[in-house]
């Protein structure tokens, strides 16, 4: 019995796909799907309707009452402040975690109890180690100001909405410092897969209450395409913040990969960076491990950083902002089962270690 | 790094101050807590009292039973901080566990006595309460997506609140559509984990 792509699944549950007939006949005969697919379909209406619910702080009283209500000491008396328990470490540690899905997030398998499995072993290979800290202080000297630029650079802001009364949206786009759209090299991107050519499922009949809030999404969109535009606009005017230094690697395989390649960190245009990777003799993926991931990792394998799947044998993967590749100097092509599971599976193809050039 | 970071809304001032929260920090934050570090309760008043202060006011409508309702999470919390296990929950999963007991018990209260007073007055008065989906999952989510790193974080707002196809979305952010599927499929898993993961041992 072959299940639902996982991917596609997901589309399913926001309703960009339809189901196929296939599909159909499969969720009846297969609860695991079924029961994924409830979820996932939950998951997204609790996540449409959460559109405008922007946080508010309680008044100072509260803490006062419990303050005296528990007989606290003086020495946290005052009002706690977020600012008070924010070292700058964890601040740009933050940043340095980067797409790296903790063991918690097992969720997307098809084996509903696997969701509750969170001792895979590659603990290891998780960024949650004392080194993050370190690296977060060399983040800091390399990107002077980055968090500054993030928290409140007026010329990138979403302008503000015409009714002054609405709450602010917690969830407003970002707008800043990720890379910009129209900065990207003229080398053609490989795509990862073909779209799937099915019709989108508008379901406009079924009274969903987010779909008053698509209609006001739409209002909103053109307010964030100009949003998105204006942070282009601002790049191609500013000069790369960082200067186009490039790193190589030769990719050497694993024993029993016959494949080699290369690996290269190009500068693009808006300053960011991304790895392509170049293969030759890529071995016929199996139908255990059907998926070629590319990471970045560091020199002990303390912390790893996915990047994204490769296609075929040429790929290029956007490298986040703030990671530093003198932390993370391995560049790593793995054979991944279709499970799901975020994490590396230890099945390495090829690895590289990144030279500056 | 926006991604990382909450933006809170103080009074009618916009006040944003930045908040990285991993998971490094919430073990440590939780083990103090559980060894009964004042500073820990501060910290997790600092971190979470506005969230649990906002499915309060929205679940009640009422600012100053919200008020009461958080100061009796946070002291309950603390009494109570024997029973929290954190290998079953994160600690603001826990602390939200309370919330939603708190702010029944808060509804069950103020039902009571408003039957009282309709069968004194004779007269109904309606509320306007936020009970479309569950509020404090919708808080949660709206926290938990803030939590996410830029790059998913802002697919799935593109793919919620803009109606983009998965398709539209890697055009525009120059992503490659694999990737744009697989931030959406494991975004959603883990925000799917996360209202999942409250534990109700409280």
């Amino acid at each position: 019995m072959t299940h639902i792509d996982r991917d596609d699944l997901a589309l399913i549950a926001l309703a960009e796909f339809d189901l196929t007939e296939a599909e159909r006949v499969h969720l009846s005969v297969c609860p695991q799907c079924a029961l994924e697919l409830i979820s996932l379909q939950h998951t997204a209406s609790v996540g449409r309707s959460a559109r405008h619910i922007s946080l508010t702080e309680p008044a100072g009283s509260v803490w006062a009452g419990i303050h005296s209500t528990l007989s606290l000491s003086g020495a946290v008396g005052a009002q706690p402040r977020l600012r008070d328990f924010v070292r700058p470490a964890d601040a740009e540690a933050a940043g340095v975690v980067y797409d790296v899905y903790d063991a918690s997030d097992n969720s997307e398998g098809c084996d509903v109890s696997e969701r509750y499995d969170v001792s895979d072993g590659y603990d290891g290979y998780k960024v949650s180690d004392a080194s993050a800290a370190s690296d977060a202080s060399e983040v800091s000297d390399l990107f002077p100001g980055s968090r500054e630029a993030s928290a409140g650079d007026p010329a990138i802001k979403v302008p503000a909405r015409p009714v002054a009364a609405l709450p602010v949206p917690v969830a407003e786009l970002p707008v800043s410092p990720s890379p910009p759209p129209a900065a990207q090299p003229a080398t053609p991107r490989v795509s990862d897969s073909p779209a799937r050519l099915r019709p989108r499922r508008r379901v406009r009949s079924t009274t969903r209450t987010w779909v008053r809030v698509l209609i006001a999404a739409a209002a909103s969109l053109a307010l964030l395409l100009a949003g998105f535009g204006a942070a282009r606009w601002a790049d191609a005017l500013r000069p790369p913040a960082t200067a186009p230094i490039t790193f190589e690697a030769q990719l050497t395989p694993f024993p029993g990969w016959k494949a080699s390649g290369s690996a290269a960190v190009e500068v693009t245009p808006g300053g960011h960076r991304e790895v392509v990777v170049d293969l030759t003799g890529l071995a016929v993926a199996t139908a255990a491990a059907p998926l070629r991931e590319v990471w970045l990792i560091k020199a002990d394998a303390s912390g790893l950083i996915s990047i994204g799947l490769l296609d075929g044998n040429i790929g290029h993967f956007d490298i986040p902002d703030g990671v530093d590749l003198a932390q993370y100097p391995l560049v790593d092509v793995s054979a991944e089962p279709d499970n799901g599971n975020p994490a590396h599976s230890g099945n390495s193809i090829v690895r590289g270690e990144l030279h500056a050039m | 790094m926006t991604g990382n970071h909450i933006t809170l809304t103080v009074g009618r001032r916009r006040d944003p101050v930045t908040v990285p929260i991993d998971d490094v920090d919430h073990v440590r934050l939780a083990a103090a807590f559980q060894a009964g570090d004042e500073r820990a309760l501060a910290e997790a008043y600092a971190r979470w009292s506005s969230l649990v202060y906002t499915i309060a006011v929205r679940s009640l409508g009422d600012p100053g039973e919200a008020e009461d309702v958080t100061q009796t999470v946070f002291i309950a919390a603390w009494r109570g901080r024997d029973n929290y296990n954190p290998e079953r929950a994160r600690l603001p999963a826990w602390i939200v566990g309370i919330t939603r007991h708190t702010v029944a018990d808060t509804h069950e209260a103020r039902s009571r006595r408003r039957r009282i007073e309709q069968a004194v007055a004779g007269e109904l008065r309606t509320t306007s309460v936020d009970d479309s989906v569950d509020v404090a999952d919708r808080v949660m989510f709206a926290e938990e997506l803030q939590r996410l790193p830029p790059v998913p974080q802002r697919v799935m707002q593109l793919a919620f609140y803009a109606d983009l196809t998965h398709a539209q979305i890697a055009a525009m952010l120059d992503l490659p559509l694999g990737t744009v599927k697989s931030h959406i499929r494991r975004s959603l898993g883990r925000l799917r984990a996360r209202l999942e993961a409250e534990d109700d041992t409280y």
